[in-house]
This record gives structure tokens, sequence and C-alpha cells, in this order.
């Protein structure tokens, strides 16, 4: 039977660094030892102020297909997942497409979702495999979140950081699924606590000419996740008739580092089973999942046939979580250049 | 469901001092009163607000409601909202 797998990951970062070094000489009483402990970041990527996350998107799928047995002419569907698109329209995947020089016979596709994003591109390219509408999908996840940063707001800039990852899903005949089950939620009632509202049209008329800036409140996103996340993983072991001992590894969205301890703590996860990997390039959003795979692959952490649980919360708000079978060769990228991101 | 594993939850009942001291513990000050406004304190910040949260929950399971906490103006509302959380644990 036809099953989803995934088959390789790289990743691509901006070279530009914001170290905490540099926050503490912008704000007052901000020591630069106190955000590394409190978030578990040194140091975050910036984008170039003409680069996009396309631009990262396409420097990791070059990566990716550089790194792994994998022609650009197999690709027959492609994913980017952004919040931080080119352009309103078009359709920032298509632009990819023609960059990257695949096939015009592709479906090419945009999802706007934020932190949650890489697991329902995996549930999609699942979905566009096993019926049998694609063989090779090519999942970019990209967002540059500093653009939409404001100077003063020493928060949100302690926090995110730009990146992006390119991930293969392909087909594989298999007897057991190799992504899944799925569990997904959504609650648009959280919309106000982490939002851009200029740059869309729902407040064009207010101040048309204002500039795009993120706005989060932290406390309630930490009580969003408190609420949510423990029953998600607690529904997707439900689902699958398995325990918390049954996975091997746990991979969270690394939004930040007392959030990412306080929830394994609630949710009981041992601390050797859990990934932690965001030290030198912050919260990458729908990017962050990938990210901390590969470094994990790279330190020796992954093995084959291991279980993987997949979570992913936040901007929404929206959550979905799924567990993966890794594979040996699910990343090639061990030779790439980026610096290993984990901590400890 | 889940079972917690790493903490013993303190499940009684939990006195105004008490409260007191984890709200000193949680936003790095001392010498606190019931009559301190919480918005003249330097460590009164929303990331104190994240670890109270974590705190009380993790060592307590009482979850307080994010914007009833945002109408706490004193310690007193704000130890109040907690022993509220608590008794409908």
């Amino acid at each position: 039977m036809k099953q989803a797998r995934v088959a390789a990951i790289s990743t691509h970062l901006p070279e530009s660094t914001l170290p905490n070094e540099d926050l503490e000489r912008d704000y007052d009483n901000f020591p630069a030892d106190q955000i590394l402990e409190k978030t578990g970041i040194r140091e975050r990527r910036i984008a170039d102020p003409t680069q996009c996350a396309s631009d990262l998107a396409y420097a990791a799928a070059g990566k990716l297909f550089a790194e792994n047995p994998i022609k650009r002419e197999e690709i027959d569907a492609l994913i980017f997942c952004s919040q931080t698109p080119d352009y309103f329209l078009p359709t920032t995947a298509c632009l990819l497409q023609d960059r990257l020089g695949l096939n015009t016979t592709i479906a090419a596709m945009d999802i706007n979702l934020g932190c949650s994003g890489f697991v329902y591109c995996l549930g999609l390219a699942k979905g566009l495999i096993e019926t049998e509408q694609a063989n090779s999908v090519l999942v970019l996840t990209a967002d540059t979140y500093s653009k939409l940063l404001h100077r003063e707001d020493r928060n949100v800039r302690s926090i995110f950081g730009d990146a992006a990852a390119a991930t293969l899903v392909k087909a594989k005949e298999s007897d057991t699924p190799l992504i899944g089950p799925f569990v997904y939620g959504t609650d648009g009632s959280g919309k106000s606590d982490l939002i851009v509202e200029s740059g869309g049209f729902r407040e064009q008329q207010k101040e048309p000419d204002r500039r795009p800036r993120l706005f989060m409140d932290g406390p309630k996103i930490f009580q969003f996740t408190m609420k949510s996340v423990p029953s998600l993983v607690g529904e997707l072991l439900e689902r699958s008739r398995l325990q918390l001992d049954d996975i091997d590894l746990f991979v969270f969205h690394q939004a930040n580092q007392f959030m990412l301890d306080h929830l394994r703590k609630k949710i009981g996860i041992p601390e050797d089973r859990f990934l932690v990997a965001m030290e030198s390039c912050g919260n990458t959003v729908s990017a962050s999942i990938p990210l901390a795979l590969e470094d994990a692959d790279r330190a020796g952490k992954l093995h084959s046939g291991m279980r993987l649980m997949l979570v992913g919360f936040g901007v929404g708000f929206s959550w979905a979580a799924t567990l993966v079978q890794w594979e040996s060769d699910c990343s090639g990228a061990t030779q790439g250049a980026m610096e290993p991101c984990i901590r400890g | 469901m889940l079972q917690l594993e790493e903490h013993t939850i303190n499940q009684d009942k939990m006195s105004r001092s008490e409260i007191v001291k984890i709200i000193e513990g949680t936003i790095g000050e001392s010498g606190l009163t019931e009559q301190t406004n919480l918005n003249t304190l330097a460590g009164w910040s929303s990331l104190s607000v994240m670890s109270l949260m974590a705190e009380l929950d993790s060592e307590y399971d009482v979850q307080i409601d994010i914007d009833k906490l945002g109408q706490c103006k004193t310690v007193d509302d704000l130890v109040t909202l907690v022993i509220t959380a608590a008794d409908s644990r």
C-alpha cells in the first residue's frame, strides 16, 4: 500500500545574527544572560532587508536537491507555508516553482499558518500522496517574522528568528502508516493575542499607511498552550493506542525554553526524550520542527524505526500533532553548512 | 489520559501568606503586603505573570484566568483570585 513518508529535510538560516548582547544594549534592564535563561535562545538569525521568506526557502530547497538523490523533475506538488509571502498575489509557491525549475505540471499552493504549519503540511502532503494525486511533495516552511517586529518590542525581538526548511515527503510501499494519525485544533477566538493587524484589508481604512507590526500577548499565548497542548498530546496517544513511553522522541514547536520546560513537565515527558533546539536560531515559526529534526539527526539522536511525535501550536490559535516513523535516510543534510542549533 | 509523573501536586488548602510568598518568589520581590499595588512593582511583567501561572499550575494544579489576573490591582486581589481558583480544583 502506498504510504507517505518523510524522506529528507534540509534547512537554511540567513547569515545576519541578533545575539542577546545586542538586545542588552538596546534596552534598559535586559541582561543577556537572563534572556538566555528565560528563552533558551542565545542568538537569532535575521534576514537582510531585501531577503524574503521565499529566498530562504529557495536556498533550503537548493540544499535538499544537492544533498539527496531526488531530481527536480520528480517533484509533483509544492506546498509553501508562510505568513510573510512575497506578495498578496501571486501565490509564492508559483514563484518558487519557476525559480526552482520544477515542472509546470505540478500542483503548487501556499498555506498561511504559523507554528502549527509544519504538521498541517505533513497532513496535506500525506493526503495528496495516499489519494494518488502526487508521489513526491516538496514542503517549504519559511518565515521572516523579523520584518514584523517593532524595534521597541523587546519581548518578541528576543524570541523570533528567521529560517526556512525544505522537507521532501515521498510515496513508499509499506503495510503500516509512516506518518500519522493526525490531531488538529483551531480556536480563532485567540486571534487578537498574536496578530499583525495592518497590511491586510480588515484594518485598511483605519490606518492605510501603517507598517505591519506583530503584537503578541505572551501570557495569553502561555495560557492557550497550557490548555491545548497537553490534551493534544493525550488525544494523539489515545487515537494511536499508545502510551507516553511508546514515543521515542517528542519534537514540539520550538516556542521558547520557558514554555517548553513547563509543557514537558506538565505532560510528564522525560527530559532525554524531549528535543530542545533553539539556542542559536530562536523561534522560527513553521520551520522550527524540521530545524529541530535536522539538528537531532546531525547530533546522532535519530535512528531508523524511531517513533517521533511532532507537535505544533501557536498563532490562530491553531494546533496539530502527528507521529512520524523516522528512517535513517530521512535527512541527507549531515554535511550541511549550518551550525548546529541544538542546546546542551 | 496523561499522568503527571514528575510532580507531587500540593492539593492542600493554600494560605494567604503562602500565596504571597509564591508571588514574591516568581516576581523577584520581597516584603510585599496585601495592599501593595502590583503596577508599582518593577518585577511585575508579562514574564513574571507567566512564571506565576507556571508555578501555580505545576506545583499546585491551580489555573488562573489571565483576563481576571489582568483586572487585579493589588496583591490582595491576586491572592483572592488564586484562592478562588484553588477552591475550584
